[in-house]
């Protein structure tokens, strides 16, 4: 009945879906999300699911827009999750009113740079999960990114939330993904972005974002948050919400 | 604000068809998480319990008895169940007339037995694992009688009669496989065992009617009877294994083999090597129909 009724008064500032990435849950948005004032629906991605055995970016994404049907929403994303409501807004722009990443990059600019920018990181932890051994332990992040100085909470906290993973999911989903990625034009964004960011991101340096940022066709605006590692979203959540809720104020006039 | 918490369905789940719609997998995904199964089990059950508390009879190698089982199974998240079920076994009846020695022996074994658990699945492939534990109420009748119908002495008749009743709570552990016999096969093979343990009280109650020669050359009747209420530890063991197919419109049907074995553990029973002895074990064979929806 809350959620109900909560959707009649908040249904004026319209809704905002959240996507967690990997490891993750929709739990990890729960202190970004109290403070909108906002209906705030947070998703257990399907990877946590234990009866999947195969997850392609399409599924997902349509499946999204399968639940938001024809309202028109701002999509909030981490990591995986910001990729998948990345190619929401491309495949579906009439659902998404804005999208805002947090810590990474839109993927297509990440992959068209990472011979340039000689990025290893998340690229290196894709390319092994998507060629990873289901029946094998889920590698750790740690061993792509040494330089991450993560909290030891936020260790453990991932660490437990990884074992929530299911392996055939996830990896079936990074390999869809590192089968191809469907090539993306930013002059087909027509929402507005906001990208935010921990400068000390090992996975997804900044570096990665300038491109869009720069891009005059982009309507995108880009929060960093000092001393912040890949999950912002967990050690700065009061910043990550003030930034958002100052991003959907603009955005709903 | 206002959180709503979702779990977002999409995939294709283990088992099913690569190429089958988006909106089909939803479906199908949807079900597999949130789904009632109801199966129905029936066999026949036989035992040599007869033979391990009397001794050989003629023409008396097994007992046989009626088996059955209702379970209701209902899905909860993340691979989580729970399970209702009762199942009645009778190990048989034995009413056997001897003419050559002129007696009657009459035994019997039946349980029965409500099961309640919590269950979490595990899927990998063609694998399906299910492990359980929870609560069990076990209710046993166990019945001994004797009958010489010309002495001892030549020509009185003697009877000895002993029943007893169980019924015990406890707890109990279950773990169920099943191997799915190629990626689109509707054929698996199925595997299982659980144990239980249950405290309870023994009802047991004893009747004895001879005669007996005394010093002065008449012949007396004696009856006797007796009852004790004591406390008794059971274990219950089973195993089963068999085949199931998948017959469409989410419905299978098993059929296989199980072994139960009761053990008891009498604290301080005067009937106890009587009645109970160390343990009665049984086998059944069975089919059974699961609808799932």
């Amino acid at each position: 009945m809350p959620a109900q009724s909560g959707y009649e008064v908040y249904n004026e500032h319209s809704r905002v879906i959240f996507l967690h990435g990997y490891p993750g849950q929709s739990s990890d948005f729960t202190h970004i999300a109290k403070p909108l004032d906002y209906l705030c629906d947070l998703y257990d991605m399907p990877w946590l699911d234990p009866l999947v055995g195969k997850l392609s970016l399409d599924m997902v994404v349509a499946a999204i827009a399968e639940e938001i049907k024809n309202d028109y929403v701002h999509v909030v994303g981490h990591d995986l999750g910001a990729v998948v409501g990345y190619y929401l807004g491309h495949k579906y722009p009439q659902f998404v009113k804005s999208l805002t990443m947090i810590a990474t990059p839109p993927l297509d600019v990440y992959q068209d740079n990472l011979l340039v920018l000689k990025a290893g990181g998340y690229f290196d932890y894709m390319r092994t999960l998507a060629n990873h051994d289901p029946q094998l332990p889920l590698p750790s992040l740690e061993q792509f990114a040494h330089l991450e100085k993560t909290d030891p909470k936020i260790k453990t906290y991932l660490s437990n939330n990884k074992r929530l993973t299911n392996p055939f999911a996830i990896l079936s989903m990074y390999n869809s993904m590192w089968q191809g990625i469907p090539p993306l034009s930013s002059k087909k964004m027509a929402f507005p972005m906001l990208f935010i960011h921990g400068e000390d991101d090992p996975y997804l340096p900044k570096k990665l974002l300038i491109p869009l940022i720069d891009d005059e066709n982009v309507n995108c605006r880009y929060h960093s948050i000092a001393k912040a590692g890949h999950w912002v979203h967990l050690t700065h959540p009061n910043e990550c919400s003030g930034a958002i809720q100052d991003f959907f104020k603009d955005t709903d006039g | 604000m206002t959180i709503r918490n979702h779990k977002l369905r999409a995939g294709i789940a283990f088992g099913a068809a690569v190429a089958t719609p988006l909106a089909t997998v939803q479906a199908q995904t949807q079900n597999s998480e949130d789904y009632t199964v109801i199966r129905t089990e029936g066999g026949m059950s036989e035992s040599k319990f007869t033979q391990a508390k009397i001794g050989d009879l003629e023409d008396n190698e097994y007992s046989q008895g009626l088996y059955g089982s209702v379970e209701i199974l209902r899905s909860v998240n993340n691979g989580w169940d729970w399970s209702v079920s009762a199942t009645s076994q009778d190990l048989g009846s034995v009413n056997n007339f001897d003419n050559s020695e002129g007696g009657n022996v009459n035994t019997g074994f039946s349980s029965k037995s409500i099961d309640f658990d919590i269950g979490k699945n595990f899927q990998r492939n063609y694998v399906d694992l299910r492990l359980s534990a929870g609560l069990t109420a076990l209710q046993l009748e166990e019945q001994k009688g004797l009958s010489a119908f010309f002495g001892p002495p030549d020509g009185y008749p003697f009877t000895s009669d002993v029943s007893s009743k169980y019924l015990g709570f406890g707890g109990r552990l279950g773990i169920d496989g099943k191997l799915q016999l190629g990626e689109n096969s509707p054929l698996s093979i199925f595997a299982g065992a659980s144990t239980s343990i249950t405290h309870g009280q023994h009802d047991m109650r004893k009747g004895l009617s001879f005669y007996e020669e005394s010093e002065q050359d008449s012949i007396d009747r004696f009856e006797l009877s007796q009852a004790m209420t004591t406390s008794d530890k059971v274990n219950h063991t089973s195993a089963n294994i068999g085949l199931e197919v998948e017959a469409g419109n989410n419905t299978t049907f098993r059929i296989g083999v199980r072994h139960d074995k009761y053990s008891f553990e009498d604290t301080d029973s005067l009937f106890g090597d009587i009645i109970s002895g160390d343990s009665i074990s049984g086998n059944t064979g069975y089919v059974g129909v699961a609808i799932r929806f």
